[in-house]
C-alpha cells in the first residue's frame, strides 16, 4: 500500500444498522470500510490487507465471541476502537484488557470517531483520553 | 405563475399581496381571502383531526399547471394515497416524496445506535429534498411534518436555523409552503410559530373540532375557534357567524303576524312585528309549541313563508298534534308556505346548521323562523357552551334580515316561582308571551301573558285558557290570580 493507499476500517459490528452507518461514515471520510461478523470473515480480511488498518469493534449482538476477534487484531497490530454503550461498561473495560486503544460509549460524534480513527495510523500517535472526546 | 413580475417582496404583485386558496371550504373566508403566496404556514393540531387532509386540499388546490410536492416522514406514498382516496381526494396530480423509514427499520436492518440521528440522517435527507425540490419546481410544497426535522437536530438552535434555511430555500423558488407540527405540554412548538408566516391550530374541542388562525402576516383574519367537520368529503370549515351589525332592512314591523286566535292577538295588539324575536316561554306541556305553530301556520295561510326547525318531537306526533287541535297545517305544507323540519342532534355542527339556515332564506324568502325549542337547540347544536353565543348570532342574523323569530322556551317554574327564562336569554327578546301554571282550587289552571313588546302596546293581565280538541281557548283575565301575584320574578 503507498501512501495514496486510503486508510482501511475493519468494522467487526454485529447490527447492519451500525454496519451501514459506519461504513457510510468512513467512506465518506475517505477511507475503505470492510465489515467482518464472524472470525473466518476477520481472518480472511486479515490476510488480504494490505497498507494500513485500524479497526472498529461493537460488541452489541456479538456475545463472547467478540473478544477472541479482539485478541486477533493485537496479534497482528492493528489498532482497534471499541464502541460500547454506558449499560455495558464492563464490556468497555474487559476490551481494554485485549488491547483496544479507546472506548467510545454510544452514541458518539461522528467526526470525533473519524479523527481518532486517522490518529491511530501508525506515526500519528493515540491516547486513550482521545476517547472522552468522541462522546456525542 | 413565472411570468409575474413580482415585487421585492415575493408575496406581492404590483403591491398586492396575491393570495392562493388553501384549498379547504370556509378555509379562505377565515384567511380573509386565502393564504398569502410564497410564505410558510404551520399546521399544528394533535392526531386525528386532518392535517393531512388539509395538507392534501391545499396541494389540490394548486392551478392545474402548478407543480405540487408532498414531503412526509410518516407515511408511504401508497398509503397516502389510499387515505386521501377515502376523503375523495385525487392525488394523482401530487408529487410524493416519502422520507418515511422501511420496514427494515423495525427489523434491525436499517437500526443504528452508534451515531445521533442528526449526524446520520439529516445530511442525505436535506440532499434528498433539494434534489425533489430542484427537479419538480413546485409552486405548492406540504411537508408532513417538521416534527421529525426537530427529532434529527443537534439542539434548538439547529432546528431552528434549518427551519429558516428550509422556508427560504422554498420561497425563493416560488413555493407557497405548509408544515405541520405535533405539540404537547412536553414538547412545545412556541419556535415555529415565531418562524411561521401564518398559523392555523387544530383543537379537538369537546363536541366538534375547530381551527383557528392565530397569526397571519400582513392580513386580517377571521378571529376566534370556527367549527369544522372531517368526513368522507374532506375537510370543511364554517366560518363563525356574526350577525349584521345593524338591521338590513327597513321593514321591521311592516307585518303584523298573528295567531289566529283573537283573543291571543289581542293581548299582542294585533300580533307579532316583522322583524322581532320572540320569547314563547313556560314550563312544559302549557301550550308553548301549539302557540308557535299557530303562527307559523296562520303566516303560511296569509302568503308568507315559515319554516318550523322542530329539535325536540318527532315530526309525525308533532304534526298529529296540531292537527288534533285543529290547527290547519296541511293546507300551509302542501302549498310550501310551511315547511317544518326535525333536526336530529349532532347531525349539524351549530355554525354549519346556521350556514345553512341563512342561506337558505336567502334562496327561499323566509319570513318567520321557529325555533322549537331553544333546549333543544343547545342539545343539537352547542353542548358545549355555557352561554348561547351560536342562538344568539341565529336570532339577530336573522331579525336584522328583517326576518321574524320565534324562539320557544321551556322554563322550570311553577306556581308562584315564575321566571321568564333560566336560560339567560331574554335579553335576546323584542317580546316576551308567557304562559304558567297557577293553583286554582283543587286542580291547575293555565295562564298566558304578554311581558314585554317593543314595538307596540300590549295587554297587561294574564288570562286562563285551555288547549283541548278543537283548538286554543283563552277565557277571561285571571284577576283573582294576578292579586295574589306576589311571588312573580322577572330574571331578564
Amino acid at each position: 500500500m503507498t501512501a495514496e493507499t486510503p486508510l482501511g476500517v475493519i468494522l467487526i459490528v454485529y447490527q447492519p444498522g451500525n454496519a451501514r452507518v459506519l461504513a457510510r461514515a468512513a467512506e465518506e471520510a475517505g477511507m475503505a470500510a470492510a465489515r467482518a461478523s464472524t472470525a473466518d470473515e476477520l481472518q480472511a480480511l486479515l490476510n488480504q490487507r494490505e497498507g494500513h488498518w485500524v479497526a472498529l469493534v461493537d460488541p452489541s449482538g456479538f456475545g463472547e465471541t467478540v473478544w477472541p476477534m479482539c485478541q486477533r487484531l493485537q496479534d497482528h497490530g492493528i489498532p482497534f476502537v471499541v464502541l460500547s454503550t454506558n449499560r455495558h461498561r464492563d464490556a468497555g473495560n474487559r476490551s481494554l484488557q485485549y488491547g483496544a486503544a479507546s472506548v467510545l460509549y454510544k452514541p458518539v460524534a461522528k467526526e470525533a470517531l473519524l479523527n481518532l480513527l486517522r490518529s491511530l495510523q501508525p506515526g500519528t500517535g493515540s491516547t486513550r483520553e482521545d476517547a472522552d472526546d468522541g462522546q456525542a | 405563475m413565472d411570468s409575474v413580475t413580482r415585487d421585492a417582496d415575493p408575496s406581492t404583485v404590483a403591491g398586492e399581496l396575491e393570495r392562493v386558496s388553501s384549498g379547504v371550504p370556509g378555509l379562505d373566508q377565515v384567511l380573509d381571502g386565502g393564504l398569502i403566496a410564497r410564505r410558510g404556514y404551520l399546521l399544528r393540531g394533535g392526531p386525528g383531526l386532518g392535517k393531512t387532509t388539509i395538507g392534501l386540499s391545499f396541494l389540490l388546490a394548486a392551478e392545474e399547471e402548478e407543480r405540487t410536492l408532498f414531503i412526509g416522514f410518516q407515511e408511504p406514498e401508497a398509503e397516502l394515497q389510499a387515505n386521501a382516496a377515502r376523503v375523495g381526494l385525487d392525488t394523482r396530480r401530487i408529487e410524493f416524496l416519502s422520507l418515511a423509514p422501511s420496514e427494515e427499520f423495525f427489523t434491525g436492518a436499517e437500526t443504528y445506535d452508534v451515531f445521533a440521528a442528526s449526524d446520520v440522517e439529516q445530511a442525505p435527507m436535506i440532499d434528498t429534498v433539494v434534489e425533489a425540490v430542484e427537479r419538480i419546481q413546485p409552486q405548492r410544497v406540504f411537508i408532513d411534518s417538521l416534527t421529525h426535522l426537530r427529532l434529527m437536530s443537534a439542539d434548538r438552535y439547529q432546528f431552528r436555523q434549518q427551519v429558516v434555511s428550509l422556508l427560504r430555500f422554498l420561497v425563493d423558488r416560488g413555493a407557497t409552503a405548509m408544515f405541520t407540527s405535533e405539540f404537547s405540554a412536553e414538547s412545545p412548538d412556541d419556535d415555529l410559530q415565531f418562524l411561521a408566516d401564518g398559523v392555523i391550530t387544530l383543537d379537538p374541542g369537546i363536541s366538534s373540532p375547530t381551527v383557528e388562525v392565530s397569526k397571519l402576516r400582513g392580513s386580517q383574519t377571521r378571529r376566534g375557534p370556527h367549527q369544522y367537520r372531517v368526513d368522507e368529503n374532506g375537510v370543511e370549515v364554517f366560518p363563525r357567524i356574526l350577525p349584521p351589525m345593524r338591521r338590513l332592512t327597513n321593514g321591521a314591523g311592516s307585518v303584523q303576524f298573528r295567531s289566529g286566535n283573537g283573543d291571543v292577538d289581542e293581548m299582542l295588539h294585533g300580533g307579532l312585528e316583522s322583524g322581532t324575536i320572540t320569547l314563547i316561554t313556560g314550563p312544559s306541556g302549557v301550550g308553548k309549541s301549539t302557540v308557535a305553530a299557530m303562527i307559523a301556520a296562520v303566516a303560511a295561510r296569509d302568503g308568507h313563508r315559515a319554516s318550523v326547525f322542530q329539535f325536540e318531537e318527532e315530526l309525525d306526533g308533532y304534526l298529529r298534534r296540531l292537527r288534533n287541535l285543529e290547527i290547519d297545517v296541511d293546507g300551509p305544507l302542501e302549498s310550501e308556505n310551511l315547511r317544518v323540519e326535525q333536526i336530529e342532534p349532532l347531525r349539524y355542527l351549530a355554525e354549519e346548521f346556521m350556514a345553512d339556515l341563512l342561506q337558505r332564506i336567502e334562496e327561499e324568502n323566509i319570513d318567520l323562523v321557529v325555533i322549537d325549542s331553544v333546549t333543544g337547540f343547545d342539545m343539537a347544536l352547542n353542548p358545549d357552551e355555557a352561554v348561547h353565543r351560536p342562538l344568539h348570532t341565529l336570532a339577530k342574523s336573522l331579525s336584522r334580515r328583517g326576518i321574524t323569530v320565534l324562539l320557544v322556551n321551556e322554563n322550570h317554574a311553577f306556581g308562584e316561582d315564575f321566571q321568564i327564562s333560566s336560560r339567560d336569554i331574554s335579553h335576546l327578546a323584542d317580546n316576551v308571551i308567557f304562559f304558567r301554571y297557577v293553583h286554582g282550587g283543587d286542580t291547575l289552571e293555565k295562564l298566558i301573558g304578554i311581558l314585554k313588546k317593543r314595538m307596540s302596546n300590549f295587554e297587561r293581565v294574564q288570562r286562563r285558557f285551555e288547549i283541548a280538541p278543537g283548538g286554543f281557548r283563552v277565557g277571561q283575565p285571571a284577576s283573582a290570580v294576578l292579586q295574589g301575584d306576589g311571588g312573580r320574578k322577572d330574571k331578564t
